[in-house]
């Protein structure tokens, strides 16, 4: 410490450069994050190296980090995302639910655990991981394939079971069974009454509010950060699992326009929060709990991949989908989830099982999240393997892959008036038109618009994935930030692409990136007014080149069409 | 945990109550998390939130120290470093002679020299639009004056630690200092973009990458006894920010210091106690010192410097607020038990009083400067027109251009292959020697100065033309004396109309001019009309081959 001035807690700062180390090697093998994290409290806690206690800092991030997971879930249910594939993705999930709890708890009693171990284990080891899933999946571009949305949307349905089941272990341990029923009632009613509120914010209330904070960089981050709060201390509050507020708090958001947006926000925030919480959980753990079951850990594991396998994908196959997608949405979901560890956390919190179970999860999650990368990243080399003995039995009329939401459409990034004369001028000639914008001014206008349109700020990858940037014929950017406008531009290769530069020497680099037509408003200004100089020493055509520009200055966008943009620079 | 959790909720949702006030009324929201701090100070506990309040500093100080472009600085900014380092060395050695010879003691005196002293850009930001394409001299010069205060309050905080809080002796640690700038260029050449390009642009472990860089430094400052301020500094000077790290790391920690921001100012409002006379004695010497001698010299040595007396008004406007260095150093002095407890509320005080008053004069800049004009306070301290004019006495039927550097080279090209003579005016000496080199007629002064309008012989020019973004400038030269036709730059179609109401013969808006001309550009290409070889063509004719160096780099 030194003698003057403030310091960094040191206990978190070391946990923190620890989870660096370790997420570093992880993405160099191609393994993701929480892997790291899981590991790093394994590493620098009481069972490794022993150089980190939990403090009170770490401590309070890690329950927020918690929180923060939560509420990325719940901002991140958007049901329109799955709503053509509902049907068949919930009967999937209810099955794999009921199946895959009589298949763990079978297998976990054989293998000597209690009754109420064995439900345990059941409740915990369901889920598949997301963070495998989707950053896998997204890695292969796989996540808009037919396979891709139908785990996402099983994986949407599990969160809510998730949900539920934190919620009555949130209840606590309790002597008898009519307390448990009251208390299990009330909780069950506190959540409703929250979940009405967040319904009815979402509906009335959060609309306006957002409106009024999108206009600010930091503001709809704050508000977004406000909210997840309020939610999370009225939890609290009651005496409820925080982790339900945060994740009704998430929910309200996830169905308005700004959600994406506020989403990204919040990621690094959250991504931080997060690391802090799965590191925090083997602070904790000493070496013989984490390997009091480490036998029957790699057995379940085995046990589980296996007959989780069959499972899953008979239910897939009952469901119509066609072999190929069966097989590739099965074996993405053949992993203990980290979400294991967040139940078995919260439950050795409130008693109901030791540390030693818990360690039993961590262990399965630390073993099989990190083997099911490989074949889920290799699952159609795999397919390609087993296609010959899987293909007689093919189904007739499976599930149709629905298309992509945007295909042969023109991106447009920022709305000002050039970006909508060019719409306009777009318009016959490509399929669709999305627009990305981010100051709030334009969104009612925006939404009432013939196009599709996308709230949000080009910087974050999320935003161009969901315009599907990479397939769209044409781009066109008037965003002011010229790194923005070279990501954009290098991601669409093949796209034709107009660009505004602000100088000569962003002008340069955006040609360099790979742009097509670059816009430089100051060049094509000098030459507007040479070309009015030229006209100086005859009145008569001097008068009638300045009329010409004043009425166009004055006036709406020539070609008709969309309404006019209210002028200025965009911030995009 | 109940604790933490009522004081971070309560936190946020009065910052983003005040957030959402201040966007609805275009107001800084720094100083309203002061006095949210102060108001909800009884309700909280603070003591919990410092560890989470420090984090804030070290964001904030490791954020500051990425965007540190050194060569960009390197080439424009000798005049402002020069007025900076002059403005803070003489306001700060008057407050600390005048502290002394008020009975402070000496410590304490240069907390309070240091504090009056020093503004920042981490203040100005909220109010100077810094994210535009097209900015104003003023603005140009204020930010970099900013700058090298800025990097003066690191230097400082670098001093007090080496000097003040070290048992080692100084130069030592100063030695250890240089050490650890070093240790960041070195990474910041050598180490990180090898790091970084293995990681293809994973955001999230380029996130935890960042933030490790920085308390790696930390640990190296305090292991070294000095203050987390140079290591979180020095970690910044170590990232590149250039593309794509500027999108893939600094954005994140941009978006993650938002977080830490308003548990940080909050927390420092929360320290205050309630004031004592002492306290508001040295507020009232602070803000006066801040708000109306900084201006002074800052505006008096712009003049002195060769700018006019518009730049030198409006820049003075924007240095007076305390500084967020300033902030930093008093906690760490509390935190050292080395600052008297009145001095350090005064200093927090102060900073809130200036941010808002700074929002203020900023914002009605234009009228204080008509003001300190007719008052005779500009004429009084420096000349409109300096001997940097050069124009031909018998010069007729040429065009007038001001504001040059946006888009004055391509008219200044088609005047001469039109045999028109031109006359630039420009008011940033700065940019002085490329117009000298590029135009014969010249004239150095203020568009709002009439004596400018009659060396640059507006009587008998055939036009004006103002590429000025700035409404008060394409104002003022629409509302010039005699009929010679004016041009102005305008930036929306509402603008348009009023301008041209006001006498203006014409208007230039960019906007539309881009959006017809690519609009058939694209239409062109859509109907086979150009082959895509022309359509890009046409774009190149800008810039492939620019007719004169960019002008803003």
């Amino acid at each position: 410490m030194p003698t003057g001035g403030i310091a960094l807690a040191a206990d978190f700062a070391l946990l923190i450069a620890a989870a660096t180390v370790l997420s570093y090697i992880a993405r160099l093998t191609g393994q993701p994050t929480i892997v790291a994290y899981i590991m790093t409290g394994v590493v620098v806690g009481p069972i490794g190296l022993g150089i980190v206690t939990e403090d009170q800092l770490i401590e309070v991030m890690a329950e927020l980090g918690l929180g923060f997971l939560l509420f990325l879930l719940g901002i991140e249910m958007r049901f329109d995302d799955i709503k053509e594939i509902m049907r068949p993705v919930g009967a999937i999930a209810v099955g794999q639910a009921i199946l895959q709890a009589i298949a763990s708890t079978s297998v976990a009693l054989l293998l000597g655990f209690t009754l109420f171990q064995s439900l345990m284990i059941a409740l915990a080891t369901t889920f598949g991981a997301t963070p495998i899933i989707v950053k896998v999946l997204g890695d292969k571009d796989d996540l808009k394939t037919l396979y891709g949305k139908t785990d996402i949307g099983i994986l949407i349905f599990q969160d809510i079971y998730l949900v539920m089941a934190l919620a009555i272990l949130a209840v606590g341990t309790v002597d008898n069974v009519t307390e448990v029923a009251f208390n299990i009632g009330q909780v069950l009613f506190l959540m409703g009454v929250i979940g009405v509120v967040a319904y009815l914010a979402s509906k009335y209330f959060l609309p306006a509010l957002l409106r009024a904070s999108a206009a600010n960089k930091s503001t709809l981050f704050t508000v977004g950060i406000a909210w997840a709060f309020l939610f999370i201390f009225t939890a609290e509050m009651l005496d409820l699992s925080v982790e339900i507020g945060a994740f009704l708090a998430g929910l309200a958001l996830a169905q308005l326009p700004y959600s994406t947006e506020l989403k990204e926000r919040m990621r690094p925030a959250t991504n931080f929060f997060i690391a802090v919480f799965f590191a925090s959980i083997a602070l904790q753990m000493e070496v013989d709990q984490l390997l009091a079951y480490w036998q029957e850990a790699l057995i379940a594991s085995v046990a589980l991949i296996v007959i989780n396998f069959f499972i899953v994908f008979g239910l897939f196959y009952s469901q119509n989908f066609d072999m190929e997608t069966s097989f590739l949405g099965t074996i993405s979901m053949l992993q203990v989830s980290e979400f294991s560890v967040v139940l078995g956390a919260l439950a050795v919190e409130e008693g109901f099982i030791e540390e030693g179970l818990l360690g039993f999860f961590s262990l399965m999650a630390l073993v099989t999240m990190p083997i099911s990368t490989y074949y889920v990243r290799y699952n159609r080399e795999i397919y390609a393997y087993v296609k010959p003995y899987l293909e007689r039995f093919e189904r007739d009329d499976p599930i149709q892959a629905e298309p992509v939401e945007y295909e042969n459409h023109a991106v447009v990034v920022g709305y000002n008036r050039l970006s909508n004369e060019l719409m306009n001028v777009l318009d016959e000639h490509v399929e669709d038109i999305v627009v990305v914008e981010d100051r709030a001014e334009h969104v009612e206008e925006l939404k009432e618009a013939d196009y599709g349109f996308i709230f949000g700020n080009a910087r974050h990858g999320e935003i161009r994935q969901e315009a599907n940037l990479a397939g769209a014929e044409v781009l066109i950017t008037v965003a002011d930030r010229v790194d923005v406008n070279e990501r954009l531009v290098e991601e669409s290769p093949e796209t034709l692409s107009i660009v505004r530069a602000n100088t000569e020497l962003e002008a340069t680099r955006l040609t360099e990136a790979g742009a097509d037509y670059v816009v430089m408003e100051r060049g094509l200004v000098g030459e507007e007014l040479a070309d009015l100089l030229g006209t100086l020493d005859d009145r008569e055509a001097f008068e009638d080149r300045l009329e010409e520009l004043n009425a166009r200055a004055r006036s709406e966008p020539r070609r008709a069409g969309e309404p006019a943009s209210t002028g200025g620079g965009t911030d995009v | 945990m109940y604790e933490i959790l009522f004081a971070l909720t309560l936190i946020f949702t009065v910052a983003a109550g005040l957030l959402l006030v201040a966007a609805q009324r275009d107001l800084p929201v720094l100083p309203f998390y002061l006095l949210a701090g102060v108001l909800i100070g009884f309700a909280i506990d603070e003591s919990e939130l410092l560890d989470l309040a420090q984090w804030g500093i070290a964001f904030l100080v490791f954020l500051f120290g990425t965007h540190v472009d050194l060569e960009a600085f390197r080439s424009t900014g000798r005049t402002s470093v020069a007025i900076g380092v002059l403005q803070a060395v003489t306001i700060g050695g008057l407050a600390v002679a005048g502290a002394l010879a008020f009975g402070v003691d000496p410590l304490n005196a240069v907390y309070f020299g240091v504090a009056a002293a020093l503004s920042s850009s981490l203040v100005a930001t909220s109010y100077l639009d810094t994210d535009e394409g097209v900015r104003p001299t003023h603005a140009q010069v204020a930010e970099s004056i900013h700058f090298t205060e800025d990097l003066l309050g690191v230097l400082v905080v670098l001093g007090l630690s080496a000097f003040v809080y070290a048992a080692e002796p100084a130069p030592t640690q100063l030695a250890v200092g240089a050490g650890l700038f070093a240790l960041a260029l070195g990474v910041r050449y050598l180490a990180f973009h090898r790091i970084t390009s293995r990681l293809q642009g994973d955001s999230e472990v380029m996130m935890l990458f960042g933030i490790t860089l920085a308390i790696g430094f930390i640990a190296l400052a305090e292991a070294a006894n000095l203050s987390i301020i140079v290591g979180a500094f020095a970690a910044g000077i170590a990232v590149a920010d250039d593309y794509p790290h500027s999108l893939e790391l600094v954005d994140t920690i941009d978006d993650l210091e938002d977080f830490f921001t308003p548990i940080f100012f909050v927390t420092v409002g929360a320290l205050l106690a309630i004031p004592t006379v002492e306290t508001v004695g040295y507020t009232v010497a602070l803000v006066l010192a801040v708000v109306v001698l900084n201006p002074l010299i800052v505006g008096f040595l712009l003049l002195r410097g060769g700018f006019d007396g518009r730049t030198a008004v409006m820049t003075g406007l924007t240095l007076d607020q305390v500084s967020v260095f300033s902030l930093f150093i008093a906690i760490e002095a509390l935190v050292a038990e080395t600052i008297a407890r009145p001095l350090f509320d005064a200093i927090v005080l102060s900073a809130a009083i200036t941010w808002i008053a700074a929002t203020y004069t900023a914002r009605n800049a234009e009228e204080i400067n008509g003001w300190l004009r007719e008052h005779g306070v500009v004429r009084a301290v420096g000349k409109p027109i300096g001997e940097k004019t050069d124009v031909d006495d018998d010069l007729e039927d040429h065009v007038i251009i001001t504001d040059f550097e946006h888009g004055g080279e391509h008219v200044l090209e088609a005047c001469s292959e039109l045999d028109r003579p031109v006359v630039v005016v420009e008011d940033n000496p700065t940019r002085f020697d490329d117009i000298r080199e590029l135009a014969d007629n010249y004239v150095y002064g203020d568009v709002l100065n009439e004596q400018t309008w009659d060396v640059a012989g507006l009587e008998t020019a055939a036009l004006v033309v103002s590429l000025s973004p700035e409404l008060a400038r394409a104002e003022a030269i629409a509302d010039l004396e005699g009929d010679t036709p004016r041009v102005v730059r305008i930036d929306s179609a509402d603008d348009a109309e009023a301008f041209l109401e006001r006498e203006a013969t014409g208007v230039v808006y960019p906007e539309a001019i881009t959006a017809e001309r690519v609009g058939d550009d694209l239409e062109a290409l859509l109907t086979d009309e150009l082959s895509h070889e022309e359509f890009v063509g046409r774009s190149r004719t800008f810039f492939e081959d620019p007719p004169y160096p960019d002008q803003e780099s």
